[in-house]
């Protein structure tokens, strides 16, 4: 039953972006009976365009548009990139949100703490857990432990780690919300094809579209927010793929753009009143970007561990995920279980005979992927070409990232356990994948909250501090990048924010 | 999404590694690329990621240097102007090298943006193909029925401890 409105109704939520973010932000409003316009740039897959076959996944769902700078690995299609992601969702801890009090002072940060506690995220990682179906809570079991997660449970063992868990995967580790369990297919990054996997495609979107308060917009790529006089925002600017532009009027709007795009939307909306890009006084738009410390390690083991059978990254291990300086870096980071098809694992090969010996042994090798926290700098930034345009005609955005000394550390440091993990099995080959700068999975920060509106862009809310009416609702939000893959958080904060907003528009504040 | 059939995701995975390789060239003057020059692209593709059992067709699918889909001119070019590479780093003819000096001209130069563009075009390519898949003992697409009933945890050598 999906609504269709007028482009003139102005008592309609615009919704900028399908993914974590932006279709959770929607469902919940459109749950609260609040009217709700999606705009997405990509297209609407079925089930039967999920397919194991990661080139082709990659066409029909990858953002290929036109991007300077470090590289971003994101999706454009209903769904966002809560199609591609592995559904590793740890919550964060206490000590990342107060990142600048915890780890003091760090020459070439711009580390703040979040104006919010885990104490007060807490309810909302709950209903997000609930929602994603995070195995090991809410009565799901842990997920099924495959002979990769084993290696990486036997080594973690070895090597004194005590905190391993195969818990806290968003896919199904038994039915759950209509959809099946998991059947260890092992594409997890292409797709689900059983959609076992949580991705608003198959949740967020068909929940949202049962209410009658909702519809969805596809390739209807956003372009410019506007406002009025009085600097609220009225309406949103989107072209079609047929190359026509409409213009949906809007009682709020709620960016989600997965960071580079939601930067882009700001800065190309300047006006006179924003000359530096819309919500954009504090000149903070596309600042702070951060991308995590992210690595692969790889290791030939004695035996067989066929990592390609089953979900890729079902379990991680959380020993190193606290602050502890004495390892010479700020904030933590987990070691996560990693696998993948041949062209994947061969990124950590190198080349030559050793290269070709170790991808003969593929069968015996056995993988983790290392994610930790990533101080924001404000050299690290997202901001528009100053003459370059994408087909079509608009500002190609440009990604600026360095890592810092800290993240450095941090890499070497994991780098070393996870060899130790691997040797401690009697592995003789442990490859380090070539650092990727973060590897462009995770993106954070560029519109902070903050507690002071010269810190960053939106507030405890994820209001921009400078428009009461605009809001943000992606990773963007993040006001330091903590350890943990970024989802959960991101689906908290939406769901948070949701319920404020329905709370001021039923008080008439909005 | 039914236009998306698999010729032409074929073509396109052909396209990417050949512009690519397009993107670091000028024009070519002749419009062809010689013989020698493709024994020697040949040979650098099997010297970074060497499997015996493969036949030189593999190597040249991966690369994408068979007569008949080359015939952009910069990537011609761009070929050219890295066999020259190879041959100054060799000090000599690389092809005619031995061995360990082709490996040590390829160490030479493999910061270079010919070398990381082609290593990476004949990576993926090479790892995508079900061919070299055989050989290295991965099955490929799983869908729907996964390893769930099929042996996904029977890991058996893992020390009891």
């Amino acid at each position: 039953m999906t609504r269709a409105f007028d482009l003139k109704d102005d008592s309609v939520v615009v919704v900028i972006g399908s993914g974590a973010g932006g279709g959770t932000v929607a469902n919940e409003l459109a749950q609260r009976r609040i009217d709700v316009v999606c705009l997405e740039a990509g297209r609407r897959l079925s089930m039967a365009d999920i397919v194991n076959d990661p080139p082709l996944m990659n066409e029909r769902m990858g953002w290929h548009d036109e991007r300077r700078g470090v590289g971003v690995n994101l999706c454009k299609t209903v769904g966002g990139t809560t199609m591609r992601w592995s559904a590793v969702s740890p919550r964060f801890h206490d000590y990342e949100f107060r990142a600048r009090t915890t780890y003091g002072a760090i020459d070439g940060t711009s580390l703040i703490d979040w104006p919010i506690t885990l104490e007060e995220l807490e309810p909302y990682y709950d209903l997000a857990e609930a929602k994603m179906g995070v195995s090991g809570t809410h009565g799901l079991p842990p997920s099924a432990e495959n002979s990769n997660f084993k290696v990486l449970k036997a080594g973690g063992q070895r090597i004194g780690y005590k905190d391993i868990t195969s818990a806290h995967i968003a896919i199904n580790s038994a039915p759950y919300d209509g959809r099946s369990r998991c059947r260890q297919i092992g594409f997890c990054n292409e797709g689900c094809a059983i959609g076992a996997k949580w991705s608003t495609l198959y949740t967020e979107i068909p929940k949202a579209e049962q209410t009658e308060h909702f519809e969805l917009r596809t390739e209807a790529t956003a372009v410019r927010i506007n406002h009025d006089r009085t600097g609220k925002v009225t309406s949103v600017l989107y072209r079609t793929s047929e190359g026509q532009f409409h213009e949906q009027r809007a009682r709020a709007v709620c960016v989600a753009g997965n960071v580079v795009e939601t930067t882009r939307l700001l800065l190309m909306s300047e006006s006179s009143r924003f000359p530096d890009g819309l919500a954009n006084t504090s000149g903070q738009v596309g600042l702070h970007y951060t991308r995590h410390m992210a690595n692969g390690s790889t290791g030939l083991m004695p035996g067989p561990v066929n990592m390609y059978k089953g979900a890729r990254q079902a379990g991680f291990i959380r020993d190193e995920h606290l602050h502890d300086p004495k390892r010479g870096f700020a904030g933590g980071y987990l070691l996560e279980l990693s696998g993948g098809p041949p062209d994947w694992v061969s990124q950590s090969a190198g080349w030559g005979e050793g290269a070709g010996r170790w991808m003969e042994n593929y069968t015996n090798l056995a993988q983790i992927f290392l994610c930790g926290e990533d101080p924001p700098q404000e050299t690290n930034r997202i901001y528009l070409h100053p003459t370059e345009k994408d087909e079509y005609g608009l500002q190609v955005p440009v990604l600026e990232y360095a890592h810092h000394p800290n993240t450095k550390a941090m890499l070497r440091h994991a780098a070393q356990q996870a060899r130790a993990l691997f040797s401690s099995l009697g592995a003789t080959d442990v490859r380090d994948n070539s650092d990727q700068l973060g590897g462009g999975c995770h993106n954070m920060g560029v519109a902070r909250m903050c507690a002071d509106p010269q810190d960053g862009v939106t507030n405890r809310w994820g209001q921009t501090h400078d428009i009461e009416n605009l809001f943000v609702s992606d990773g963007s939000l993040f006001s330091t990048s903590a350890a943990p893959n970024p989802t959960l958080t991101i689906v908290a904060l939406a769901i948070r924010q949701a319920e404020h907003i329905a709370g001021r528009m039923v008080r008439r504040e909005m | 999404m039914t236009d998306l059939d698999l010729g032409r995701r074929n073509f396109l995975r052909c396209c990417t590694a050949l512009a690519m390789l397009g993107s670091i060239g000028a024009y070519s003057a002749t419009g062809e690329l010689s013989e020698q020059d493709k024994d020697a692209l040949l040979r650098m593709a099997r010297l970074l990621y060497p499997h015996q059992k493969l036949s030189d067709e593999v190597y040249e699918t991966a690369f994408q240097i068979s007569s008949t889909n080359i015939k952009d001119p910069s990537t011609i070019e761009a070929f050219e102007r890295g066999a020259e590479m190879l041959d100054v780093a060799a000090q000599g003819n690389w092809f005619a090298s031995d061995r360990d000096a082709q490996i040590d001209a390829l160490k030479s130069i493999e910061k270079s943006e010919f070398f990381v563009t082609v290593q990476e075009a004949v990576r993926t390519q090479l790892y995508q193909d079900p061919v070299v898949w055989e050989l290295i003992g991965y099955p490929g697409p799983s869908a729907p029925l996964g390893y769930i009933d099929r042996g996904f945890d029977d890991i058996d050598w893992l020390p009891e401890d």
